[in-house]
C-alpha cells in the first residue's frame, strides 16, 4: 500500500517537473543580404519567369513545424520607390523556384506619402517580396568557345535585384538564361569544361566587360554572350588540391 | 432688469435652502460611527452594478448618506470584497429603508467573486491612493467597468500598471494621474489578460494574452529592423516582427506580442538591424 502511494507520488512529481520544464520553442527571422541570397537562389518563379527581389528573409524554428503566432513582416514603400504590385513568394525547395503565397496587404499612410506591405510568416522557410519583371524579352544566350561546354552559370545584379544560378547535369555548348535587364555592374560567372576535362572560369566577372549594353535590350529580343578562349582562366581542380 | 436678476438669485437660493433643510449630509463612515444607519450588502448578478446595498435610517431625521468611492465591504468568507468605484448619495427619510445598486468592483483578484449567498460584514476605506484613483476616474467621467476593475486590482493585489488598459484620452489621463500619484513612469506597454472562464468579469483569469506598446527609435540610415524577444539568460527566443526598408529618422515600432506561446518570465524586447546590431531594448514581464 505504501509502495503504491510512493509510486503515485513519484509519478506525479515527474509529470509536474516535465510539464514545468517543457522547453520553449525558439524562432528566428533573418533578413538575408543580397550576397547571401543571390548565391543560393535564382529569382525565377514557377513559370520560369524572372522576378525582381526586393527583400528576402528566412524563418527558422527550433521546435514544432509552424508557429501559432506568426512573425509579422512590414515592408515600407514610399512614393519614390517603384514598389508597386509587390508579391510575396516562398522558396520551394523541391521545385527550386519561388512560389507565390497569398498577396501581401498594402496600406497607405494617412499623409498618403508612404505606404507599406504587410504579411505574416508561420512556417520555416525562405520568403521574399518580389516585383514582376515587365521587360519580356528572350534572355541572354551564352555560347561556349568551340570544343567547350558550359557547366554552371551565375548571374547576380542589384536594383532591380535578380539572380540566376544553374548547374547543368549535361554540359551544353549554348544556353539561354531568362534574365532580361542586364546591368553593367552586374556579376557573371560561367564555368566551362573543355574536351580534356580542364575547368575554366571567366577572367572578369563584370557583365559590362563582356556585353555591350549601350543599345539595350528590346522587347522580344535576346542578347548573345559569345565567350572566347581569351575570356577564360583555368580553374584549379579542387580534387588535386 | 437688474432687479429681475436679483430676484431670481434670491429665489434660487431659497429653493436650495428649502430642499436641503432638515436633511443631514453625512459620509457613510460618519453615519455608521454615529449609529445613524445600519446596512447589509448582497450580490445581484443580473445587474451590471452587482453590489446591492440595503440601508436603514435608524434616526428620527432625514439623512443623506454619502457613499465614498474606495470604500471596501469585506465578505465574511474567503471571497473578494466589494470596492465602491462610484460615489453616490443615498437620501433616506426618518426610519426609512432603501435598497440601492452600487457601482462596485471586486477587490481581491486571487479569490472568487461574490455569490448570491455571500455574506458581507465589516467595511472600511481603501488605501488613499486607491481612493484618489477612483475619485479621478469619476472626475474624468470614465464609465468603463473593466478599467475600474483593473485600477482596483492594481491597488488590492499589486497588479502592475501595465495591466491597466487605457484607450481614450480620458483613460490615458487617468493612468497618467495614477502614475503621478505613485511617482511611477507611464507604462510603455499594456498587458492584456484573457477574460475569466467563468464569464464573470469580476473574476481574474491570470492568463496574459497580449502585450501591446510602441517603441520609439532613431535610425541614422534606412535599414531593416527586427523586433526580437530575448529571455533572461540573453538567448533569443523569437522574432516578433520585421520592418523592412525602414526610413532613417525617428520611427515608431509598434509591438503586438501574442503571449500564448511564451512562457512566464522576464524578457527583453530588442530592436536590431539586419546585421544583428542592437538599436534599442526594453524589459517586459510576461
Amino acid at each position: 500500500m505504501k509502495t503504491r502511494a510512493l509510486i503515485i507520488m513519484v509519478c506525479f512529481l515527474i509529470c509536474k517537473v516535465a510539464i514545468s520544464q517543457t522547453p520553449q520553442e525558439t524562432s528566428d527571422l533573418r533578413i538575408l543580404s543580397f550576397d547571401e541570397w543571390s548565391a543560393k537562389y535564382s529569382t525565377l518563379d514557377d513559370k520560369n519567369k524572372i522576378i525582381n527581389a526586393v527583400s528576402i528573409c528566412e524563418l527558422t524554428i527550433d521546435g514544432k513545424r509552424c508557429l501559432d503566432n506568426p512573425v509579422e513582416v512590414k515592408l515600407n514603400a514610399d512614393s519614390k520607390m517603384e514598389f508597386k504590385n509587390l508579391l510575396w513568394y516562398r522558396w520551394d525547395i523541391q521545385k527550386k523556384r519561388w512560389v507565390k503565397e497569398s498577396s501581401p496587404k498594402f496600406r497607405i499612410d494617412r499623409n498618403k506619402k508612404n505606404g507599406a506591405y504587410y504579411t505574416t510568416i508561420n512556417c520555416p522557410g525562405v520568403y521574399g517580396f518580389f516585383s514582376p519583371d515587365e521587360k519580356l524579352n528572350s534572355g541572354l544566350n551564352i555560347i561556349a568557345p568551340s570544343g567547350c561546354k558550359i557547366l554552371t552559370v551565375s548571374v547576380a545584379q542589384k536594383n532591380p535585384s535578380t539572380a540566376y544560378n544553374a548547374l547543368y547535369e549535361k554540359p551544353q555548348s549554348k544556353i539561354n538564361i531568362p534574365v532580361s535587364d542586364l546591368q553593367f555592374a552586374g556579376f557573371i560567372d560561367v564555368e566551362i569544361i573543355d574536351k580534356e576535362g580542364k575547368h575554366y572560369g571567366l577572367k572578369k566577372n563584370l557583365i559590362g566587360a563582356h556585353i555591350d549594353l549601350r543599345n539595350g535590350f528590346d522587347r522580344g529580343e535576346s542578347m548573345n554572350l559569345k565567350i572566347s578562349r581569351n575570356d577564360l582562366i583555368e580553374k584549379q581542380n579542387l580534387s588535386n588540391k | 432688469m437688474r432687479n429681475k436678476i436679483k430676484l431670481m438669485v434670491v429665489m434660487t437660493g431659497w429653493m436650495i435652502t428649502t430642499a436641503s433643510f432638515g436633511s443631514t449630509m453625512v459620509t457613510f463612515e460618519d453615519a455608521i460611527k454615529r449609529g445613524l444607519i445600519s446596512y447589509q450588502v448582497s450580490t445581484d448578478y443580473a445587474a451590471n452594478r452587482s453590489m446591492e446595498l440595503e440601508i436603514n435610517n435608524n434616526s428620527n431625521n432625514p439623512v443623506n448618506v454619502q457613499l465614498e468611492a474606495g470604500r471596501i465591504f469585506y465578505a465574511t468568507q474567503d471571497i473578494q470584497p466589494y470596492v465602491v468605484t462610484r460615489p453616490s448619495i443615498i437620501a433616506l427619510a426618518p426610519h426609512a429603508q432603501d435598497e440601492v445598486m452600487i457601482y462596485a468592483r471586486c477587490g481581491n483578484s486571487s479569490a472568487k467573486s461574490p455569490m448570491h449567498d455571500t455574506r458581507f460584514g465589516r467595511t472600511s476605506m481603501g488605501p488613499q491612493l486607491l481612493v484618489q484613483a477612483l475619485t479621478d476616474l469619476n472626475n474624468l467621467r470614465i464609465n468603463n467597468n473593466s478599467l475600474a476593475q483593473q485600477v482596483v486590482w492594481h491597488y488590492t493585489n499589486g497588479h502592475s500598471l501595465n495591466s491597466i488598459i487605457v484607450y481614450s484620452d480620458n483613460e490615458k489621463e487617468l493612468l497618467k494621474r495614477i502614475c503621478d500619484n505613485e511617482n511611477a513612469e507611464f507604462p510603455w506597454y499594456q498587458k492584456h489578460y484573457a477574460p475569466s472562464q467563468t464569464g464573470n468579469d469580476l473574476d481574474f483569469s491570470n492568463v496574459p494574452t497580449l502585450i501591446q506598446g510602441d517603441m520609439q527609435v532613431v535610425l541614422t540610415k534606412p535599414t531593416n529592423v527586427q523586433v526580437k524577444l530575448y529571455n533572461s539568460e540573453g538567448k533569443s527566443v523569437k522574432t516578433i516582427s520585421a520592418f523592412l526598408n525602414q526610413p532613417a529618422g525617428q520611427c515608431t515600432i509598434p509591438l503586438n506580442i501574442n503571449l500564448s506561446d511564451i512562457a512566464t518570465g522576464d524578457y527583453k524586447i530588442v530592436i536590431e538591424n539586419d546585421a544583428g546590431v542592437k538599436i534599442d531594448e526594453r524589459s517586459i514581464a510576461v
